[in-house]
């Protein structure tokens, strides 16, 4: 409790300041350029007099594709670009909107003209953080989708210390380029496929559908959020672990009662099992019990089969 | 499924596409062409025990060639794109999009990689009690291990095939129903470690090689409509998963006294089988389904969009259900071309069905026995979610924006830990974030986020005992108890689960020349829990990065980057002494 006090403190102290700084910051800020409107449409032939290297690469977009036989909104140069007759009379670049020195909501605004089903999505974190649908997609190019680049390696650009992740001893085959960012992460907002999203583990049973259940004998934290065990990126301990057993266990259990045990020392073979056996240490205990609990408790994300026991029959070992 | 099957979904599925678009597409011009041949490798050198390292092969010790193929093909009519990687007979993608006309496009994937699961040589189970450390002299308690397949290596296969197709049907020149549906099969092939332990006559772990052939099946179908600005849309998903190996069985020993082979009577009372092949490690079939209703209305200046989730999961094998019911709100408006407001409000509803375990009874026959162990299990998936978030964005110019988010969420569980507990999470968080442009080529990000959460999720009473054992002891003048009856007498919470959270989030975007880019950031994260009755939890992580971008030109470009992760956490080792 007293933990709390001294953190909401941090937070009137840290918190507040910071947020009238940025206000402040904003404030003082240059406002937005009002565009020009006294220009008017001039067509793609007196665009290409002078942009000459768009005429071949962009006829292979799929946006120039859209153009054709009078299908779909006409997409010509102005369709994105704006009018340009004031731009064609002075050559000036400042004289025609260009969306890829335009901010975020500047260019989804133009490309939501068409794209309207990204407009459900406005507002969702890329679009803050991204200089906006340009970070991601040369209008230009004849890339698939139109991308800068292919797969998750466009998403490393930014997200450089998640790609550092998935270079973990432990991790989702990402750099090995056999899933995507995208398999789990909708960029432009939205629930991701196959999944209603009812709980935060919905996202990863789509595909782990195994873990799903319900089962007889449940763990707790399967139904809660994968996240409290697993870090989906990367992991320096197995199976994605956030730690490593017995560690992470013990966040919430307590230590076999076994551990605490004296081991003889020396070899032994079991009395009513003669071929089983081995050496014993001392601490032979703590080693069997202190390594990895799921050795014994197999079945950790949920079982159907009781254990042996008739007084713990939800203990995960069947 | 066999693999012969999966093959003939790959063919028949491309086949499909490349008639459809033949049949379908009225040739007017010539197609405009473009090929792409890729051929690359990849070598990795690994010391030491690699089978996990290597959980993904790629050149593992040997060169690894990568061949890849990207293919377009474009005329009036439609276009066809293919790409395709081969790196080996398991470990390849083929994607093959088209679309004939802007009414109908789709596309067909198929990908696969191997999976190296490793293998758990279980050499720290081995082990036999001393009841005198001095005289070394052994007890009953042991712990022993066997592989019946020491050579193994595990893995499996995972393949994937993804097909989607969207059609869209002119109701009048302004508006058009949007049909989709999609369909995606994983299967995984191979083998698998799997473990059994019996423990009524020595603590035994028998390790097993056991075949993996499993298959999922995803289905989903939408329906979408737009009449001016109300869009209207239903979809419905299918989720299927099986396993189609033969459940793994054991032979669990016979119950008895490790040492003497004695007190059958006593150890049969105490256990549910034994001196039987058992079957474990059984992979239910599930089935899953959830229908989707979705609607989107203008609203003032901005817009109120609807979603209604019904979905239920069922585990075939035994009948058990979870229901799930949801609603989620979304309203979005634009005060002017500065401000926006989006506020989203869910509710969702869990339950799931309670099992009543029937067990024989404790000891049955025996003095101080009979207990009923009977019990029924409740689960911490029936619950209540409400959850609500309002953003408010603001933005001054082109360069700078800022935004502040301020939400809540409410996690009520019926019956957790216990029935009708009601055990009750509440979560209150706050962000603020913003962009701004520090000069014409540096750009700061900055975010701090500041979550309290009032009784996160704890799993109950599982540190720390009581004293009891005079009083609960079952035997007349003894004061041995059972460990059941120890659990009962536990009273410690322990989680790793934060009340409070502060994460910190800088970055720097520096771009001095046009084609070169540098990016520089920090991560910092405080989460703390200093409300559980055994110990302060507190986990700390900090990743500061950077990294460079150079795009040479507009078919090449450089990445080159750095981050450190620095992550530590605390928590209790509690000990339960054996025998006190």
């Amino acid at each position: 409790m007293v933990n709390k006090i001294k953190f909401i403190n941090f937070l009137s102290y840290f918190f507040l300041p910071l947020f009238f700084m940025a206000m402040a910051l904003f404030c003082l800020s240059p406002p937005l350029k009002a565009t020009s409107e006294d220009t008017d449409y001039v067509g793609d032939e007196t665009c290409l007099m002078c942009h000459e290297k768009y005429e071949e690469s962009f006829s292979k977009t799929v946006h120039a594709r859209a153009n054709i036989a009078g299908r779909a909104p006409a997409v010509s140069c102005e369709s994105c670009h704006g009018p340009g007759s004031k731009h064609t009379d002075s050559g000036e670049p400042a004289d025609i909107f260009n969306p890829e020195k335009a901010d975020s909501y500047e260019q989804a605004n133009t490309c939501n003209v068409c794209h309207g089903k990204l407009k459900a999505s406005f507002g969702f974190s890329h679009m803050d953080a991204a200089g906006g649908c340009n970070d991601c997609h040369i209008v230009h190019s004849e890339s698939d989708n139109l991308l800068r680049k292919q797969g998750s390696e466009l998403c490393f650009s930014c997200h450089a210390d998640t790609r550092a992740l998935f270079a973990m001893p432990s991790h989702h085959p990402v750099l090995e380029n056999r899933i995507q960012c995208y398999d789990c992460h909708q960029v432009h907002g939205g629930g991701a496929k196959f999944a209603s999203l009812n709980t935060e583990r919905e996202l990863c049973l789509t595909c782990h559908v195994d873990k799903q259940g319900p089962f007889v004998f449940e763990h707790d934290p399967v139904n809660e959020d994968c996240s409290i065990c697993h870090n989906p990126h990367g992991s320096v301990a197995d199976n994605l672990l956030i730690q490593a057993e017995p560690f992470l266990c013990m966040s919430c259990h307590p230590l076999h009662f076994h551990t605490s045990i004296a081991g003889v020392v020396g070899e032994f073979s079991a009395p009513m099992h003669p071929e089983r056996g081995g050496i014993s240490t001392r601490d032979g205990f703590k080693q069997a019990m202190l390594t990895k609990c799921t050795q014994c408790h197999t079945t950790i994300h949920g079982s159907d089969l009781p254990a042996q026991s008739i007084s713990g029959p939800g203990a995960l070992t069947r | 499924m066999s693999i012969n099957k999966l093959k003939f979904i790959i063919a028949i599925s491309i086949s499909s596409v490349f008639v459809f678009i033949t049949t379908s597409a009225g040739q007017v011009e010539a197609p405009d062409r473009s090929t792409t041949f890729r051929i690359g490798g990849h070598y990795t050198a690994l010391n030491d025990y690699y089978k996990k390292a290597g959980e993904f092969y790629l050149g593992q010790e040997d060169p690894f060639p990568e061949f890849g193929i990207d293919l377009f093909s474009s005329n009036n009519s439609g276009n066809l794109i293919f790409s395709g990687d081969y790196f080996d007979k398991k470990n390849m993608f083929g994607r093959l999009k088209f679309s004939t006309s802007d009414n109908v496009k789709g596309s067909v994937s198929y990908r696969s990689f191997f999976r190296n699961h490793g293998t758990d040589l279980l050499e720290n189970l081995v082990v036999r009690e001393t009841t005198n450390p001095d005289a070394n002299t052994p007890g009953g308690k042991m712990v022993t291990h066997e592989d019946t397949a020491a050579e193994a290596d595990y893995g499996y296969t995972r393949h994937e095939i993804d097909s989607n197709i969207e059609f869209k049907i002119p109701l009048d020149e302004k508006h058009a129903l949007k049909l989709m549906a999609a369909h995606r099969l994983i299967i995984h092939k191979g083998t698998e470690q799997k473990l059994a332990i019996m423990h009524c006559s020595s603590c035994h772990i028998k390790s097993q090689q056991v075949d993996v052939d499993r298959e999922t099946n995803n289905i989903s179908l939408d329906a979408q409509t737009k009449f001016d600005e109300i869009e209207l849309g239903y979809g419905i998903d299918y989720s299927h998963f099986d396993s189609d190996v033969k459940i793994p069985e054991v032979f669990y020993d016979t119950v008895q006294h490790p040492v003497n082979g004695g007190a059958l009577e006593e150890f049969d009372s105490r256990t549910n089988y034994g001196g039987e092949d058992v079957s474990f490690d059984r992979e239910p079939e599930i089935e899953k389904i959830s229908h989707r209703v979705n609607l989107k209305i203008p609203a003032g200046k901005g817009y109120l969009a609807g979603a209604f989730i019904a979905s239920s999961v069922k585990n075939k094998w035994n009948n058990l259900q979870a229901k799930s019911n949801g609603g989620l709100l979304k309203y979005n408006v634009r005060f002017s071309s500065k401000v926006r407001l989006i506020a989203n409000l869910r509710i969702n509803r869990i339950k799931n069905d309670e099992v009543l375990i029937d067990m024989p009874l404790w000891r049955e026959g025996l003095l101080g026995g009979g207990q009923d162990l009977d019990y029924t299990r409740y689960s911490n998936l029936t619950r209540t979610v409400l959850a609500g978030d309002a953003n408010l964005k603001y933005r001054l110019n082109r360069y700078n924006n800022l935004s502040l988010q301020i939400g809540y969420e409410r996690v009520q569980r019926d019956d957790y830990p216990d029935y009708n507990f009601k055990n009750k999470t509440s979560k209150i968080y706050s962000e603020l974030k913003f962009k701004y442009r520090l000069s014409k080529s540096s750009t700061l990000r900055a975010k701090y986020r500041f979550t309290n959460i009032d009784n996160p999720f704890t799993i109950f009473n599982q540190l720390l005992e009581a004293r009891g054992n005079g009083t609960t002891s079952p035997l007349p003048d003894n004061s041995a108890v059972y460990y059941f009856q120890r659990d009962d007498l536990r009273y410690g919470n322990a989680a790793n689960q934060p009340a409070l959270k502060h994460h910190l989030d800088l970055s720097v975007d520096f771009k001095p020349i046009k084609r070169l880019s540098l990016n520089g950031g920090v991560k910092y994260t405080l989460e703390q829990n200093g409300d559980l009755d055994t110990f302060d939890y507190e986990r700390t992580t900090l990743t500061p990065n950077l990294s460079f971008n150079l795009a040479g030109g507009p078919r090449w470009s450089f990445f080159g980057g750095g981050s450190l992760l620095k992550q530590t956490a605390n928590a209790p080792a509690a000990f339960a002494m054996f025998d006190g």
